[in-house]
């Protein structure tokens, strides 16, 4: 055993430098309350993940609901697991139900999802197990540990804006209007945006789109926000979807009246305030005493100089007896 | 024949005919400095919230546009924005409130610097009505408390208008003892002894332990011949004042007036004993002028000043209006009130959670909403903080990348933050998080205008003197302007490589 604490005394990330910096070959275990990951670390690079709150492998869950394979397919693969002598998902790529890439891609989600979890923990134990690395029942990746840590670092800093403006997941996103060139130019959209836009198609709910973009969480719901920000997509209940030219009235309708609202908030406090705030610029303040005093200064000043007194004359300062 | 001079009980110096203008060049001096001083820091503190209201606009606007999730059109926010910072406008607020208002409106985006900043700026508020209170007191000179009677009187400058305004005053004010001292010691002058002596007893009677009542009855005793009486009056203000040697002269003067040459004598030794100099001095003026003379005392200069700030009607309505100018709105006894409120309201601005504020990476220029502060209070995204703290040996290509956004961000920020220096010493300084060195700038900047359009002149000694320092003070002011810019110019907020 190399290294054992508690998170508390040595944040994730300072463990995560350490190892990466040591370029440390081994598993670090991670616990919290409500869960155990081991992360597989092979000359300071993440080598693969795995967790206690797994019961299956949880890249099928991933393709599953995101429509990329079906439940009979799946459950054939993982009942051929032991006959074929393959993994279910080697079985359904030889059987081309599924392609490599997306394979690929809910990896990256889980693995991403899981470390950005882990990254926020506050309480919790580490040890790190620097003996021969067996990375069996994990799943495997080949990640620089440094941008990881750049990268969730950066959604950790973000999270808050975007947190309060994600819509329901429930909602059904309907894209204003088409994708140009321009928009990408002028809204700075990246790629991810642009793939949920082209993912929306007015049926799917925010979820779906989520789940078949095979994005993280975290990078699908910061383009829908960018999507609504920029006013390229808006979302509307379900129920409410058959009624969208309605409801696109009555958001425009709500829209324009909440801009009116805006100015006309604006013109009644400046009003307001122009009548009951005796505004300084009307009555350009003076200060009367102030010019009485240094007037009278300076008048003095005169007069004693008009009598011929002055300093050189203020001898006068004996009499006769 | 026996004569009175005039000495202040300050240290004696080479010619009597210079200290007259002891007080009205002192308070006016002291006045005009205090009042230039106000002035610097009125413009100083605008200037710093002009900086701020400069540097964080950007930040309100982007939280203003994350709010209204493009709901609200961009001109209505920008509209909404601007009435927000310069709301006081539609009030009668002077220059100050909106600097208070300023700092609670950007109170989530500024540094720990700023932030000391601000809470110093809450206490001046606080005490802002006591500041106004002496500025009233150096301004007010001339009207208020009859110090400027008192002086004249007591130097033979008075007019019948004077002594009206003293005997008024001695009428309505029967506790204070001054006015009545500079009553008795014009009607010395006028040789009307008998009144002299009246109004001593009573200045006697108000104030006992002072030295300089018993001296004045002494020499009105004397000029009605009481010299025993004088005497004593005399022994009385030795007694309570052992170190002057002005009393030791003049019980000198009423023994050779009785002709007792030997106590005369001795009472010159005792003198010449504490202060050979100064008794030396007297003697040689006696010897110079070819007069025996007693001496009399004005004011201390410290006692005057003093006196000016005593409440009085006009000494109120300056200060009022010393405070209305920066502030306005409120009444000055509601200064504390007003500091109070500010600070119980940035309190509880400071228990508003910082994620809810757009923040800018002091290192890369990101913007980041959870990230930390810099061991400097600056603000500072996860990632530049990481990097901080990391080991500088292992830098692979990743990080690299990252390093190279530092510096880009580095090297523009710097052209910004100059260009921005060169408009405004202090601006640039500010905007680049060099918080002391920025509110520096800007408080000598602020001094260096006044002194270069008022000449540092406000007030007018009321008694002319030849003196008039105002060109050079204007000069001294430009000097400093030129030279600030210069600096800024030769040492930018920003060093590369630093």
């Amino acid at each position: 055993m190399a290294l054992l604490g508690t998170l508390k005394g040595f944040g994730v990330t300072e463990i995560f430098q350490l190892i990466s910096q040591q370029m440390k070959t081994g598993s670090l275990v991670l616990t919290s309350q409500n869960a155990k990951v081991v992360i597989a670390f092979m000359d300071g690079m993440i080598q693969g993940l795995t967790s206690d709150k797994w019961e299956m492998d949880p890249r099928a869950d991933i393709l599953l609901k995101g429509g990329f394979i079906n439940e009979k397919e799946l459950k054939a693969a993982f009942e051929n697991e032991k006959k074929n002598q393959a993994q279910w998902h080697e079985i359904l790529i030889s059987k081309g139900k599924l392609q490599q890439t997306f394979l690929d891609k809910a990896t990256q989600v889980v693995i991403r999802t899981t470390l950005l979890d882990v990254f926020q923990w506050g309480e919790g134990i580490y040890r790190f197990e620097d003996w021969d690395l067996n990375t069996e029942g994990f799943l495997t990746c080949n990640l620089p540990t440094e941008a990881v840590i750049l990268d969730t670092l950066r959604s950790i800093d973000e999270w808050p804006l975007i947190k309060p403006k994600i819509p329901p997941v429930e909602y059904c996103p309907v894209t204003i209007t088409p994708l140009t060139e321009e928009h990408v130019r002028i809204y700075d959209l990246s790629g991810v945006d642009t793939h949920i836009f082209d993912l929306i198609d007015g049926d799917k709910s925010v979820e779906m789109v989520v789940r078949e973009s095979l994005e993280t969480p975290y990078d699908a719901l910061h383009a829908f926000v960018r999507l609504m920000d920029a006013g390229l997509v808006e979302v509307f209940p379900r129920g409410a979807k058959d009624q969208r030219a309605v409801s696109l009235a009555k958001v425009t309708f709500l829209r324009y009246l909440k801009v009116a609202a805006v100015y006309a908030s604006l013109i009644l406090c400046i009003t307001a305030l122009l009548l009951v705030g005796n505004p300084r610029v009307f009555h350009l303040f003076n200060a009367p005493t102030l010019k009485a005093q240094f007037q009278d200064q300076r008048q003095l000043a005169e007069r004693y100089a008009t009598l011929g007194i002055t300093p050189s004359a203020l001898g006068k300062d004996t009499y006769g007896r | 024949m026996l004569d009175v001079a005039f000495l202040s009980s300050g240290k004696l110096i080479s010619s009597f005919k210079e200290l007259p203008v002891v007080w009205p060049l002192t308070a006016t001096v002291l006045g005009d400095v205090y009042l230039l001083l106000l002035a610097s820091v009125i413009l100083a503190c605008f200037l710093i919230g002009i900086c701020l209201t400069f540097k964080y606009i950007p930040y309100l606007l982007t939280d203003f546009r994350n709010a209204s999730s493009g709901e609200i059109p961009e001109l209505a926010l920008k509209l909404w924005l601007a009435f927000l910072v310069v709301f006081p406008i539609l009030l009668d607020a002077g220059p100050l409130w909106y600097v208070l208002w300023w700092f609670i409106l950007f109170w989530g985006y500024t540094n720990r610097a700023e932030r000391h900043f601000a809470v110093v700026f809450v206490v001046l508020v606080m005490l802002s009505g006591w500041i106004a209170h002496v500025g009233g007191g150096l301004v007010t000179i001339t009207k208020a408390n009859a110090s400027k009677e008192i002086f004249l009187a007591e130097h033979g400058f008075e007019s019948a208008r004077d002594i009206e305004v003293l005997s008024s005053w001695v009428r309505t004010h029967a506790g204070d003892a001054e006015p009545m001292n500079a009553l008795a010691m014009a009607e010395i002058k006028r040789k009307n002894f008998t009144e002299a002596v009246t109004l001593l007893n009573q200045t006697s009677n108000i104030e006992p332990t002072n030295a300089r009542f018993y001296n004045h009855m002494g020499i009105a005793l004397a000029g009605i011949g009481k010299y025993k009486e004088a005497l004593t009056a005399f022994t009385n203000a030795a007694a309570i004042d052992s170190k002057s040697v002005i009393y030791l002269y003049n019980i000198s003067k009423v023994y050779l007036a009785t002709y007792n040459i030997y106590e005369a004598e001795q009472a010159i030794n005792r003198a010449s004993a504490i202060d050979p100099e100064r008794t030396s001095a007297l003697l040689s003026q006696e010897q110079k002028d070819k007069k025996v003379r007693f001496i009399m005392e004005a004011v201390p200069t410290v006692k005057l000043l003093a006196r000016q700030m005593r409440p009085s009607e006009e000494l109120r309505a300056a200060a009022d209006e010393l405070w209305y100018i920066p502030f306005g709105i409120l009444k000055r006894g509601h200064a504390v009130w007003l500091g109070l409120a500010a600070l119980i309201l940035l309190y509880l601005l400071g228990h508003v959670p910082s994620e809810k504020y757009t923040k800018i990476c002091d290192r890369c220029g990101n913007s980041f909403y959870v990230g930390t502060t810099s061991k400097q209070g600056h603000p500072m995204c996860l990632q530049c903080n990481w990097l901080d703290v990391k080991s500088k040996k292992h830098v692979n290509t990743i990080l690299q990348h990252k390093l190279e956004e530092i510096k880009a961000y580095r090297i523009a920020n710097r052209q910004r933050t100059s260009k921005m220096e060169l408009i405004l010493p202090g601006l640039g300084s500010l905007i680049a998080n060099r918080t002391s060195r920025g509110i520096g700038w800007l408080f000598i900047l602020s001094a260096a205008l006044i002194m270069a359009v008022t000449g540092g002149g406000f007030m007018h000694v009321f008694f002319p003197t030849d003196m008039d320092i105002r060109i050079y003070v204007r000069l001294a002011g430009l000097a400093i302007i030129g030279l600030m810019y210069w600096r800024a110019y030769k040492s930018p907020p920003i060093r590369l490589g630093a």
